[in-house]
C-alpha cells in the first residue's frame, strides 16, 4: 500500500437484515422459526437494508477530513466499521498506522472510579500500555484541567470535568489516525477552543483526523476535506467548502426539508399570531405585530432570495401608545443555530407616536452566503429613552426562515455564513 | 512503519481464532479485572473484609447442615477441613459460569463503542473470581490452623488446580456468553446450571457416597475431578486416575467454545 495513505477504503458496504432485529430473541422465538410455526421469515429477508453501499475512498495521511449528510445516511456505520466496532458485509478496510476512536465522550469511565483510574481504564480500551498511558498521564490531566479532583470518583464530577477528562485522554495518546463522532462540540466554549487549538497541533504532528459531526461549523474548522454521504453512498468529495454547500442545496432540495420549511412557514404565521397577542396569550397594550416579511429588494416577494440580491425584512405593526421603542431589532441566525448579526434600528424615535408603522432593514448583496436563516425580532418598551427603563420587553424567536441561493459569478466555496465587502488596502513596498 | 491492518468481513477470518490479539490486549484484561474489584468495594466501609464474612457465613451454615445435622463423617478428617476445597473450587467454578457467562451482555454498551477481543470479557472475569478465591483460600488456611490439621505438600501443585478451576469454568462460559448475546433465554438458566451442579458434584459430600454404577458419571464432571485434585493437593486424599475422562468434555467444550464465539463476535454489535 502506498505510504503517504492513512486509510483505504474499497468495495465497501454494510448490509442489515431487518429480520435479523426485529427477530424474537428468544429460544422460543429461535424454536418457531426452525420448525416453520413462524411465516415471518421469507417475508422479513426480502428487507434487507444497505447502510452502506460500495464505497470507495482514499483518506491521505495528515488529512483531516469530515463526514457529513443527514440522519441515517451511514456516517456513524462508516466510522464504526473504521473502528472495528462494527464488522463490514462487503469489501475492505486497509488503515496504515495506529488508530483511536471516540464513539462516545466517557466512553467506558466508570463512576465509582476514580480520574485517575479511568484515565488508566480508558486508555487502555485504545489498546495502550499502561507504561503509555502513564507518559501521557500529566499532559492528560493539565489539558482537562481537573487537577485537583483527579483522584475523586468520577461520579461527582460536574459533567463539564467529565467530559473534559474524557476527551484529554483521547487527544493526548498520540495515535495516527483519530476519529471522532459528533464529540468535539464538548464542554464549555473555554474547552472548545482548547479542543480546536488540540486539533491544530495534532494536524500539525500529521496526525490524520476523521470527524463525522452534524455541526457544520466543526467540519469547516476542523477538517480540510469533507465526504458528503447520500443513501450509504459517497455523494460527493472534496474541499470542505464545495461539499458543504453541495449538502446545503440538498437539505434545501430534498423533499421532507422542504416539507419541514413549509411546516415552518405554517409556524410562522403561528408565531405571528401569538406575537400579535404577545405573550402570555394576553393582549399586549403597547403594540401589535401585524406582517413580517422577507424578500429580495425590487423583485417580487415570492421570488426565491440569491445572494446577489438586496435583502428586505419588513416589518409591520400597531403602536398603541407613546411611550418609546428602546430597541427595536431583527436577529438573524444560521441554520445551526450560530446566532449571526444583530440589526437594531438606531433613530426609535422614528416610531415615537402612536400609528401604524411599516419598518424596513435592509441587508446588503452578497452579505449572507447560500444557507439558511431564522429572524428573531426584539422590541422593549419605555417611558424614557433610557435602556434600564424598560416596563416592557419581546422576543419572539423563529418569526421567519428564509434561504438564500447561491449565485456567485465564480463557483465559489461554502466559507460559512457571512462574507463582508469591506475595504481593503494594498501597498507595494518592494 | 507499523504494519497495514486490514478490516473485512470475517467470513473469511472466522476459522482463524485470533488469540493473538488477546495477548496484545492482556492489559485492559487486567483494567477491567480492576475496575471491578474497585467497583465493587466502593463507598463500602468494610471493603474487602465483607467479602470473608460472605466466606465464612457460608462456610458455617455448610457446617451446620452437612457436618452437624446431616452428620457427614469423613474418617480422621474434621468436616469444616474436608469441605472447605470442594466449596472454594466450587465457588469459584460458579463465579465464573455467573458473571463470565453473563459478561458479554453486561458489557453490551462497551461493547458497541470501542473495539477489542470480546473473548477479553469472560477472561478477566476469571481474574476478579480470583480475589474471592484468595480470600476462601485465606480461610481455609485459619481453619488448618484452628484444627491443627497439616496441609500437604502437594501444596505446591495448587496453581495447576487454580489453572484447571479456571479453564472448566471457562469452557462453560465462553459457550454461556456467546450464546447470550443471540439468545437472551440462556441468560436465566444459567443460575439452574450452578444451582442444579453442586448437588451432582461431590462438594458437600464424599464421592464414595454416590452409588457405584453411577461412578461412571461422576468421572466425566470435570468438576468433580477438579475438587478431588485440590482434595488431593490440600489433604492428600487419594484421586482416581478415572477423573481423566473428565478433560474430555472440557476440552470439547473449551475448543467448542472459542470456534462458536468467534463466529459470534463478528455479529455480535449488530445483534445484542
Amino acid at each position: 500500500m502506498d505510504e503517504n495513505i492513512a486509510i483505504r477504503i474499497s468495495g465497501l458496504s454494510k448490509k442489515y437484515s431487518i429480520s435479523e432485529k426485529k427477530t424474537d430473541l428468544s429460544l422460543a422465538g429461535r424454536l418457531k422459526e426452525t420448525f416453520h410455526f413462524s411465516n415471518h421469515k421469507k417475508v422479513e429477508k426480502s428487507n434487507d437494508f444497505y447502510a452502506l453501499r460500495d464505497i470507495n475512498l482514499e483518506i491521505k495521511k495528515g488529512e483531516s477530513v469530515g463526514i457529513i449528510g443527514r440522519n441515517g445516511v451511514g456516517k456513524s456505520t462508516l466510522l464504526k466499521i473504521l473502528a472495528e466496532v462494527v464488522e463490514p458485509t462487503e469489501g475492505i478496510v486497509e488503515i496504515n498506522g495506529s488508530i483511536a476512536s471516540v464513539l462516545e465522550v466517557g466512553m467506558g469511565f466508570h463512576p465509582e472510579l476514580t480520574g485517575r483510574e479511568n484515565v488508566f481504564l480508558s486508555g487502555a480500551m485504545m489498546g495502550l500500555k499502561k507504561r503509555q498511558i502513564a507518559k501521557q498521564f500529566d499532559e492528560i490531566v493539565a489539558f482537562s484541567g481537573v487537577e485537583k479532583f483527579i483522584d475523586q470518583p468520577v461520579k461527582h464530577y460536574s459533567s463539564g470535568m467529565y467530559v473534559r477528562l474524557a476527551f484529554a485522554v483521547v487527544a493526548n495518546i498520540n495515535a495516527d489516525i483519530l476519529l471522532f463522532d459528533e464529540v468535539l462540540s464538548v464542554g464549555d466554549s473555554e474547552f472548545h477552543m482548547k479542543i480546536l487549538h488540540k486539533i491544530n497541533e495534532l494536524k500539525r504532528r500529521g496526525t490524520t483526523i476523521v470527524l463525522v459531526s452534524h455541526n457544520i461549523n466543526d467540519i469547516m474548522k476542523f477538517c480540510d476535506n469533507a465526504i458528503l454521504l447520500k443513501n450509504g453512498a459517497v455523494e460527493n468529495l472534496g474541499s470542505t467548502g464545495n461539499v458543504v454547500s453541495e449538502y446545503y442545496h440538498e437539505i434545501f432540495d430534498h423533499n421532507a426539508q422542504k416539507q419541514i420549511f413549509k411546516n415552518a412557514q405554517k409556524e410562522e404565521k403561528q408565531i405571528l399570531k401569538a406575537a400579535q397577542s404577545a405573550i402570555g396569550n394576553s393582549e399586549n397594550d403597547y403594540f401589535t405585530l401585524k406582517s413580517f416579511n422577507i424578500f429580495p429588494l425590487g423583485k417580487l416577494p415570492e421570488e426565491q432570495i440569491l445572494s446577489s440580491d438586496k435583502i428586505v425584512m419588513e416589518l409591520e405593526l400597531e403602536k398603541k401608545t407613546d411611550l418609546y421603542f428602546i430597541v427595536l431589532a431583527f436577529t438573524i441566525s444560521h441554520y445551526d443555530n450560530i446566532f449571526l448579526i444583530y440589526t437594531p434600528l438606531n433613530q426609535t424615535d422614528l416610531i415615537k407616536n402612536k400609528g401604524h408603522y411599516k419598518i424596513q432593514s435592509i441587508l446588503p448583496e452578497y452579505f449572507l452566503n447560500g444557507s439558511f436563516y431564522t429572524v428573531d425580532i426584539r422590541i422593549s418598551v419605555a417611558e424614557k429613552q433610557h435602556l434600564d427603563n424598560f416596563i416592557f420587553y419581546a422576543n419572539f424567536n423563529s418569526v421567519k426562515t428564509f434561504y438564500i441561493h447561491d449565485d456567485f459569478p465564480y463557483k465559489i466555496k461554502f466559507y460559512g455564513p457571512v462574507s463582508l465587502r469591506n475595504n481593503w488596502v494594498v501597498e507595494r513596498l518592494i | 512503519m507499523p504494519e497495514t491492518k486490514i478490516i473485512s468481513a470475517s467470513i473469511s477470518s472466522r476459522r482463524k481464532l485470533n488469540l493473538k490479539k488477546i495477548w496484545q490486549f492482556r492489559s485492559l484484561i487486567f483494567a477491567f479485572a480492576a475496575r471491578d474489584l474497585r467497583a465493587q468495594y466502593a463507598q463500602t466501609k468494610l471493603g474487602i473484609v465483607w467479602s470473608f464474612i460472605q466466606a465464612i457465613t457460608a462456610a458455617l451454615i455448610i457446617n451446620l447442615f452437612f457436618g452437624m445435622l446431616i452428620k457427614i463423617q469423613i474418617p480422621g478428617i474434621p468436616y469444616m477441613i474436608y469441605a472447605s476445597p470442594g466449596m472454594m473450587a466450587w465457588y469459584y467454578f460458579s463465579f465464573i459460569v455467573n458473571s463470565a457467562g453473563t459478561s458479554l451482555v453486561q458489557s453490551q454498551h462497551i461493547i458497541k463503542k470501542v473495539y477489542f477481543p470480546k473473548l477479553i470479557l469472560p477472561i478477566y472475569k476469571t481474574i476478579v473470581g480470583l480475589a474471592e478465591f484468595i480470600i476462601w483460600f485465606v480461610l481455609l488456611l485459619m481453619l488448618h490452623i484452628y484444627y491443627s490439621h497439616p496441609v500437604s505438600i502437594n501444596i505446591v501443585f495448587l496453581p495447576l488446580c487454580i489453572l484447571l478451576n479456571i479453564i472448566t469454568g471457562l469452557s462453560l462460559a465462553i459457550w454461556l456468553s456467546a450464546l447470550t448475546v443471540r439468545y437472551r433465554d440462556v441468560f436465566h438458566i444459567i443460575p439452574y446450571i450452578v444451582a442444579f451442579g453442586i448437588f451432582v458434584t461431590p462438594v458437600f459430600y464424599e464421592s464414595a457416597m454416590i452409588p457405584q454404577q453411577y461412578h461412571y458419571l461422576m468421572y466425566f464432571n470435570p468438576m468433580a475431578g477438579v475438587i478431588a485434585f485440590y482434595r488431593w493437593c490440600i489433604l492428600d486424599m487419594s484421586i482416581s486416575i478415572n477423573y481423566l475422562f473428565g478433560v474430555i468434555p472440557v476440552i470439547m467444550l473449551f475448543i467448542s467454545g472459542l470456534y462458536y464465539f468467534r463466529r459470534v463476535e463478528g455479529i455480535m454489535t449488530d445483534v445484542i
